[in-house]
């Protein structure tokens, strides 16, 4: 299966994904990036931050830009 | 090589030699290997062996309908993997080698005759049987009450004094091999907030992680970070004060 790395820039700075994560085509790490957006928006609104401004970054194991997920994307 | 399973329960009770004998017995048929991300035991599953992890890490999972899955429990030298079904009929989940695990088969019939004719280990087993749910009950009081940080913290500490209980970690480092996804799959995250919540316990300096191995550099920092109160493990000889097995992990309860 091929592998997808999640690359996140948010409030907290830029966080590499240095493992990745198997999916198995862009869809599905489309949806991959989707849920992880979605559920660290909502878990800073529980701690009181609301950062729209985020977003993740996937990369193919070829190292090629594949998707860019805005949080605005992702929760709007 | 020490039993791992003796090393467990001998946290409730102090074993005469006969006893460890008896322990050991148990663990000195056969042996089965399980290369990572193989099956130990499938869900619905009759066993008539119980399997003992040796060596290695497996995990407690159940995959759900949709291909998502929860990881329940981390199962480590020591642990018994399927005690229940000798009281059910057949697995409701299913166990995991999460690396190259090491299970010694335990027949069932085995078992039962030491139940019968040794009540100190029975007792042991039952209070091992009943801590393991008390772990699992942490698990429940993370989804409810503990954030992402709290969360993977009370995880890494759990499994520190754990791996200190069968004699390991004595340097405050234990093999946790676990992939991002698998972490996402024991703590109810996303592999995201898995990677952020991580970099944010390695930026403070709380935890750090090589080539599969975790490392406390400071594990009353871990332990604040977790609202840890290790009461749960019910650590009873560690609780009074005696011998050696309670020097364990006396210095992180």
């Amino acid at each position: 299966m091929p592998r997808f790395f999640f690359h996140l820039y948010d409030r907290s700075g830029f966080v590499e994904d240095e493992e990745g994560v198997e999916a198995p085509d862009l869809e599905a790490a489309g949806a991959v990036a989707l849920k992880g957006a979605r559920s660290i928006i909502s878990h800073d609104v529980e701690q009181g931050r609301l950062d729209l401004e985020g977003r993740i970054e996937v990369f193919d194991a070829a190292g090629v830009l594949v998707l860019v997920l805005p949080f605005r994307e992702a929760a709007g | 090589m020490n039993n791992p399973l003796t090393m467990k329960l001998e946290q409730f009770a102090g074993f005469s030699p006969d006893e460890r004998g008896i322990l050991d017995d148990l663990v000195s048929k056969r042996r089965q290997s399980y290369a990572p991300g193989a099956v130990v035991i499938p869900e619905g599953e009759r066993v008539d062996e119980i399997h003992l992890v040796m060596s290695g890490l497996a995990a407690r999972s159940k995959t759900l309908p949709d291909g998502s899955r929860q990881i329940m429990a981390y199962l480590i030298p020591g642990d018994l993997c399927d005690v229940e079904v000798f009281v059910l009929e057949a697995m409701d989940h299913e166990i995991l080698a999460v690396s190259e695990t090491v299970c010694a088969l335990i027949p069932a019939r085995k078992m039962e005759a030491m139940l019968t004719d040794f009540s100190k280990l029975t007792k042991a087993l039952w209070w091992s049987t009943m801590t393991d749910s008390a772990v699992l009950r942490e698990r429940i009081i993370d989804h409810g009450r503990r954030d992402a940080r709290e969360r993977m913290a009370h995880l890494l500490y759990e499994m520190l004094i754990r791996f200190r209980m069968i004699g390991q970690a004595g340097d405050n480092s234990y093999p946790l091999p676990v992939t991002q996804d698998q972490l996402a799959d024991a703590t109810g995250m996303t592999p995201m907030h898995v990677n952020r919540t991580l970099k944010q316990l390695r930026h403070d300096g709380i935890v750090e992680f090589r080539q599969g191995r975790v490392t406390i550099p400071d594990p009353a920092q871990l332990k604040k970070v977790a609202r840890f109160e290790a009461d749960y493990l019910h650590l009873m000889r560690t609780d009074k004060g005696s011998s050696d097995v309670s020097a364990r992990a006396g210095d992180l309860v």
